[in-house]
């Protein structure tokens, strides 16, 4: 197998959560494949290294969210001017993909459920989100993400608390339910 | 619902949404890149994994850059030798301004300099202190 094949695999087998893992920390479709694709020709740079070891995963998911919380910093007015302006486009594969997979009436209302959260996180405000999505799907603890956002402790838990009171009221969950 | 309980709801409920698929552009797109990547080999990647092409290309420039300053070394032409001179000129000039004017104050200015920086990087914690961090954001 040449090195272009290998490497095509190697896109192939890990396209999906470096796509997810960027989506969710930027919330733009858009974005998060410009930012698979810088991560992906990173590894291409040293894939002698990456393309066979137990890590790459890891190291992927640690360069995507590197080079997300990179784009964020550097790119946030003109991201959030954009965000408010295509947001209905962003949310038609979602609705697309709950269509493809439901079928019986309660996988339907699950799935409608599930594409309001999704789409709900992607709306937060980005100082929301990121350290939502760093808590809740990265499982990092609320001082490696006030390190890693460069931030006080304080705020991210504010944050996080504010993010999931806004996913609370989207989800429409009623007080004292659970 | 409390804190706690919201923390745990919302951790469950997020864990199990599907993952979003790639979209079917992205592995086009990132195949393109990296073709045309290999074709036009980084300097950051060391000359032993470029193309036997670009190698050839890399020993050729570089074989015309060592000529070319062993030309200009062992016999340089007139219009070298005036520049060189001029250079020289410039040089002698450049010292004198440096000597007669600059030289005395220059520990004045960055003293100044040093200052100034000082003191925007108070201002900037204080402010930062001030509005407890929400600039950060």
């Amino acid at each position: 197998m040449t090195d272009v094949a290998r490497f095509e695999a190697f896109v192939r087998e890990y396209q999906d959560m470096v796509f997810a893992t960027a989506v969710r920390l930027l919330g733009r479709a858009a974005d998060a494949e410009d930012i698979a694709q810088t991560a992906f020709m990173r590894a291409f740079e040293r894939f002698d290294e990456i393309g066979e070891s137990a890590t790459a995963a890891g190291w992927l998911k640690t360069v995507t969210t590197n080079l997300c919380l990179n784009h964020l910093s550097r790119y946030r007015a003109r991201w959030r001017f954009f965000s408010e302006m295509d947001g209905g486009r962003e949310t038609a594969g979602l609705e697309a993909r709950v269509a493809r997979l439901t079928s019986a009436p309660e996988e339907m209302e699950r799935a409608e459920t599930q594409e309001r959260l999704e789409r709900a996180l992607r709306r937060l405000p980005d100082h929301q989100r990121v350290p939502l999505v760093l808590f809740h799907f990265d499982e990092m603890p609320y001082q490696a993400i006030a390190d890693t956002l460069g931030v006080s402790l304080a705020k991210v838990k504010s944050d996080i608390h504010r993010g999931r009171e806004a996913l609370k009221q989207e989800l429409s969950i009623p007080h004292g339910s659970r | 619902m409390d804190p706690v309980d919201l923390e745990r709801f919302l951790d469950r409920e997020l864990k199990a949404l599907p993952r979003p698929d790639a979209p079917q552009t992205l592995l086009p797109r990132v195949m393109a890149a990296a073709v045309r990547q290999a074709g036009n080999p980084s300097p950051a990647t060391g000359w032993s994994t470029w193309s036997a092409g670009w190698q050839a290309a890399g020993v050729a420039a570089l074989m015309f850059v060592v000529a070319g300053v062993g030309w200009l070394l062992s016999a340089p032409p007139e219009p070298v030798s005036d520049m060189t001179r001029t250079a020289g000129e410039t040089a002698a000039v450049m010292r004198l301004f440096w000597d007669v004017l600059l030289q005395p104050v220059v520990t004045y200015i960055f003293i100044l300099g040093l200052s100034l920086a000082l003191a925007c990087a108070a201002a900037w914690a204080a402010l930062e202190f001030a509005l407890g961090g929400a600039t950060q954001q």
